[in-house]
């Protein structure tokens, strides 16, 4: 009897170790799979979420009486705008790829205004992003690390004097 | 051979328990990361809502109307339709330069910078002048209803009326337009002229900066 008994165990565990590999390369291929779609899903909803801070941005802005720039940090180039209006484009140079991707993303305040002539003038952002004339920054020593854009002269005279301390600026995320 | 027999069955019993509890453990957190794909496919979903949402709502902000744009400090006047730019013009504005009567009365010279709308439209528009301009001469300031006032043919063919006594319009001195050089108007060649008046409408938004 006990000899039955063990011989019908035997049987049964030998073939649960039979079917067990195929159940287990069946849950370790779902779980894979639900990894994968974890990290996309992920992805996707921080872009989406991205995107709707830029959405509010200029939301907030169409019924605003005031300026505000938007940065694209890839194409190298911004607006000026008021409103639900363009008021001017223009292009803008990093000192070096490094400096581009060090760029600060989102919404930024312009916290200070320097410009005692016409070929120094500098807009600073919440002091994490620089915005000068080419003509006045390159060969001055550099005194931080804060990332900067060059513009040309004329440029960066239109915006120094079309935006007010405590405007804003967005750069682009690009992620969406 | 009782006690070896004993020991398999133990043995042969043991492997398969534990292979339960691993399967268990595996079905539990397949079902948790599923619960979690699950939260993050309807959190994508809601937020794909409120862009679409929120993109509709900005597109009903724009319009394709025409605009005019002008950058005092480049002394550029742009007229644009959405994103477009169809004309860039070089004009004259405000010389930023004080007048003073003796009187003490002054006037300052610069173009106002902010949103402004056409409010007319002039063809032929007469200059009427000011006080100003008999001061800056060095001339005595006639009555204000004197003809002596009433210029022609200083503005150009058109003039669009920003309000304030701020217009655009044509000018005498046209080797001095990219400059700073008007009593605050903005003044531009004739052709240009003509173009921005033919594309302005009363109603005509203004921004300058």
């Amino acid at each position: 009897m006990l000899i039955r008994i063990a011989i019908g165990l035997c049987a049964a565990s030998i073939l649960f170790f039979m079917i067990n590999p195929a159940y287990a390369d069946q849950a370790g291929e779902d779980m894979q799979a639900l990894l994968l779609r974890e990290k996309e899903l992920g992805a996707k909803v921080e872009r989406l979420r991205l995107e709707q801070e830029f959405l509010l941005f200029k939301k907030g802005f169409y019924t605003l009486d005031s300026k505000y720039l938007i940065l694209d940090p890839v194409s190298k180039t911004g607006q000026l705008r008021y409103k639900n209006r363009l008021l001017k484009e223009f292009r803008f140079t990093t000192p070096s790829p490094r400096e581009a991707k060090a760029l600060p993303r989102g919404v930024l305040i312009l916290s200070k205004k320097l410009g005692s002539d016409h070929n120094r003038l500098t807009l600073i952002f919440s002091g994490s992003l620089i915005l000068k004339s080419m003509e006045s920054g390159r060969q001055a020593v550099r005194k931080s690390d804060t990332p900067r854009l060059y513009l040309k002269k004329s440029d960066m005279l239109s915006l120094f004097y079309a935006l007010e301390v405590g405007g804003r600026a967005y750069v682009l995320h690009h992620d969406f | 051979m009782k006690q070896l027999m004993i020991i398999f069955l133990l043995l042969s019993m043991g492997s398969p328990l534990s292979v339960y509890s691993e399967g268990t453990d595996t079905v539990a957190s397949i079902d948790a990361l599923r619960e979690r794909v699950q939260a993050l496919e309807k959190e994508a979903a809601e937020l794909e809502d409120q862009n679409h949402g929120l993109r509709m709502m900005l597109r009903e902000m724009e319009d394709d109307e025409i605009y005019i744009v002008v950058d005092t400090e480049n002394h550029r006047l742009t007229l644009r339709r959405g994103d477009k730019v169809l004309r860039t013009v070089v004009v004259g504005t405000g010389s930023r330069q004080m007048v003073e009567e003796e009187t003490g009365r002054n006037w300052y010279f610069e173009t106002p910078i902010g949103s402004f709308t056409v409010l007319a439209k002039e063809r032929n528009p007469v200059w009427i002048r000011p006080d100003w301009s008999y001061v800056e001469e060095n001339m005595p300031v006639p009555p204000k209803d004197d003809p002596d006032r009433i210029v022609r043919g200083v503005l150009g063919k058109y003039a669009l009326v920003l309000g304030g006594g701020y217009k655009i319009h044509g000018t005498l001195y046209k080797d001095l337009l990219g400059t700073s050089f008007t009593h605050g108007c903005i003044s531009m060649d004739d052709d240009d002229l003509e173009a921005v008046y033919k594309a302005a409408k009363i109603g005509t938004k203004v921004y300058i900066y």
